[in-house]
C-alpha cells in the first residue's frame, strides 16, 4: 500500500541508468541499471565482491562512478559540490562500522549535521534529536558517549542521526555485519518500523529473512552486474538465474 | 672560578630578555601550527599540486635552520623587503617548525578512520565543518604529546635568532659575557632558565595529554 502513497510524489526516488565503474583495471559495477521508487524498500543481495556496496556508494557520492548516470530526489549525482551537499543532505547512509562521532555523545552526534547543515537552534536540533533517539529506542542514552555503548545501540544511535535530517532515502551499507547475533533483531526491527513508515530504503544486506518479510524488491547483484530482480516472494522460491540459485543454495548450509 | 655572586646577578640581567623568547616562541608556535595545517592540508587535498607542497615542506627541513636564518635576514632586504629582526626570526622559526608540525598533522589525520569523515560526508557536512567538527577533535588526541615536544623544541631554538640579533636571552647573556669579560656564569644562567622552561612546557602537555586521554576513555 505504501507504493499508492509513493507513486503521489513525482518521479523515481533514484534512477540509475548504464552505471559503470572501475578500481583501476578491476571492472567493479557493469552498465547498473535499478529505479527506485518513492516509498519502495529495496533489498540488494549477492556475494562479497559483487558490487553491492559500491553501487550505493555511488548514490551518495562516496565513490565515483565513471559511466552512466544516478539521478537522486530529481538531482543528477557528480555534477558538482554544491548538488552534491544537496544529495547527501536528503540521503541517509547507515554504514556497517556505524561510524559514530567517538568525541560526542548520542545527542551530540545527533545535533551536529541538524545545527551545521540545516541551521536549528540548539535548542530546537536537541528536541528533533531526542525525539528520534526515543523512536529508536535509545531515549535513555541519550548523554552517552558511543564507547558507553553496545553495537546495536551504536547502530540505532547512527540510524536515528541519519534520520534527524529528514532524508528522503536511506541507504543502508550491511547494518548488521558488525553486529553480534543477539543485537542484529533490535537493528532489524528500527528498520523494519522504517519500512513500514514509508521510507524509501535501499538495505545492501545478507539478512534474508528480513528481505523476505519487508523488501519490495531483492536485487541479486553478481560480478559488478544486477543478475536478477524480483519480489522477495518470487526471488525466494523460484529464483530464474542459475548464480541466484547457486547463492541461495549456499546460504541454506 | 665560578662566581656564585655574578650567577645570581646574572639572572635579572637575562631574565629582563625572557619577555621576548616567550614572545618570539609563542608567535612562532602560533605560526607554526596555522602553516603546518595549512601546508598538511594543501600536500594532500591538491592532486596537481600536492607535489609543490610535499617539496616545500622537504626543503625546510632538509636545510640548516641556521642557513635559513640568515638567508631570510640578508636576501629579503634584497628584493626590497627590509622587516625588523624580530618579524623575521618569528617567520623563520615558524616556518621551520610548520614543515615538522605538518608531518604531525598527517599521522593526526591518517589516524582517523576514513569512515568518520564518509559519515560527516555522507550528512552533508560542509568540508570545513568535516575538519573542524569532526577530524581536529579527534585528530587532537593523537597528536598533542608530539606537537608538544615541537614546542619545546621550538623554544629551544629561539637563542639562533641571537645571530640576527633579536634581543633573546642568549642575545642577553652574550653581551653581558662580552660586558663583563665572563661567560661561565651568563651562560649557565641561560640553561637554567631554559631548563625550567623547557620542563614547565612539557609538564604542561603532560598534563593537557592525561586530560584528553581521560575524556577520550568516556
Amino acid at each position: 500500500m505504501k507504493h499508492e502513497q509513493a507513486a503521489a510524489a513525482s518521479g523515481p526516488a533514484v534512477a540509475i541508468s548504464g552505471l559503470n565503474k572501475w578500481y583501476g583495471k578491476y571492472h567493479a559495477l557493469r552498465d547498473v541499471n535499478l529505479t527506485v521508487a518513492a516509498g519502495e524498500t529495496i533489498v540488494i543481495c549477492g556475494p562479497s565482491g559483487s558490487g553491492k556496496s559500491t553501487l550505493i556508494r555511488c548514490i551518495n557520492g562516496l565513490e565515483q562512478h565513471h559511466q552512466g548516470t544516478i539521478v537522486a530526489n530529481g538531482l543528477t549525482v557528480g555534477e558538482d559540490a554544491r548538488t552534491m551537499r544537496e544529495i547527501r543532505k536528503n540521503t541517509g547512509m547507515v554504514f556497517q562500522h556505524f561510524n559514530l562521532f567517538p568525541h560526542l555523545t548520542a545527542l551530540q552526534n545527533c545535533t551536529l549535521a541538524l545545527t551545521r547543515v540545516r541551521g536549528y537552534g540548539r535548542a530546537e536540533a536537541e528536541r528533533i534529536a531526542q525525539n528520534f533517539l526515543e523512536r529508536v529506542r535509545m531515549g535513555d542514552h541519550i548523554r552517552k558517549y558511543p564507547s558507553q555503548l553496545s553495537g546495536g545501540q551504536q547502530q540505532r544511535v547512527a540510524i536515528a542521526r541519519s534520520l534527524c535530517m529528514k532524508p528522503r532515502i536511506m541507504l543502508f551499507d550491511e547494518p548488521t555485519s558488525a553486529l553480534d547475533p543477539e543485537m542484529i533483531k533490535e537493528v532489524l526491527d528500527v528498520m523494519r518500523t522504517l519500512a513500514q513508515d514509508g521510507m524509501t530504503m535501499i538495505c545492501v544486506t545478507h539478512e534474508m529473512g528480513f528481505a523476505r518479510e519487508v523488501a519490495d524488491r531483492v536485487v541479486f547483484m553478481d560480478g559488478g552486474t544486477i543478475v536478477e530482480e524480483a519480489p522477495p516472494a518470487e526471488f525466494f522460491s523460484a529464483p530464474r538465474h542459475e548464480r541466484s540459485q547457486r547463492f541461495l543454495a549456499q546460504l541454506l548450509h | 672560578m665560578f662566581d656564585l655572586q655574578f650567577l645570581a646577578d646574572a639572572f635579572p640581567v637575562i631574565l629582563e630578555s625572557l619577555g621576548t623568547t616567550l614572545w618570539v616562541t609563542i608567535a612562532s608556535c602560533a605560526l607554526a601550527v596555522v602553516l603546518g595545517f595549512m601546508l598538511e592540508i594543501l600536500r594532500r587535498s591538491s592532486r596537481q599540486f600536492g607535489f609543490v607542497f610535499r617539496f616545500v615542506t622537504d626543503f625546510i627541513r632538509s636545510t640548516p635552520i641556521l642557513v635559513q636564518i640568515y638567508f631570510l635576514y640578508f636576501v629579503l632586504p634584497q628584493f626590497g623587503v627590509t622587516l625588523p629582526a624580530l618579524v623575521i626570526g618569528v617567520f623563520s622559526l615558524g616556518l621551520y617548525y610548520s614543515a615538522y608540525l605538518a608531518e604531525v598533522f598527517k599521522a593526526g589525520i591518517d589516524a582517523v578512520p576514513r569512515g568518520q569523515t564518509e559519515a560527516a560526508q555522507s550528512l552533508g557536512l560542509r568540508w570545513t565543518d568535516q575538519v573542524v567538527r569532526v577530524i581536529m577533535p579527534q585528530m587532537l588526541r593523537h597528536i598533542a604529546a608530539p606537537m608538544g615536544n615541537y614546542f619545546v623544541s621550538l623554544l629551544k631554538a629561539t637563542p639562533y635568532l641571537a645571530v640576527i640579533a633579536v634581543p633573546e636571552m642568549l642575545g642577553a647573556a652574550l653581551e653581558l659575557g662580552s660586558d663583563t669579560f665572563r661567560y661561565a656564569e651568563p651562560m649557565v644562567a641561560t640553561e637554567i632558565i631554559f631548563l625550567v622552561l623547557a620542563i614547565g612546557i612539557a609538564q604542561l602537555v603532560r598534563v593537557l595529554e592525561i586530560r584528553m586521554m581521560r575524556s577520550a576513555k568516556r
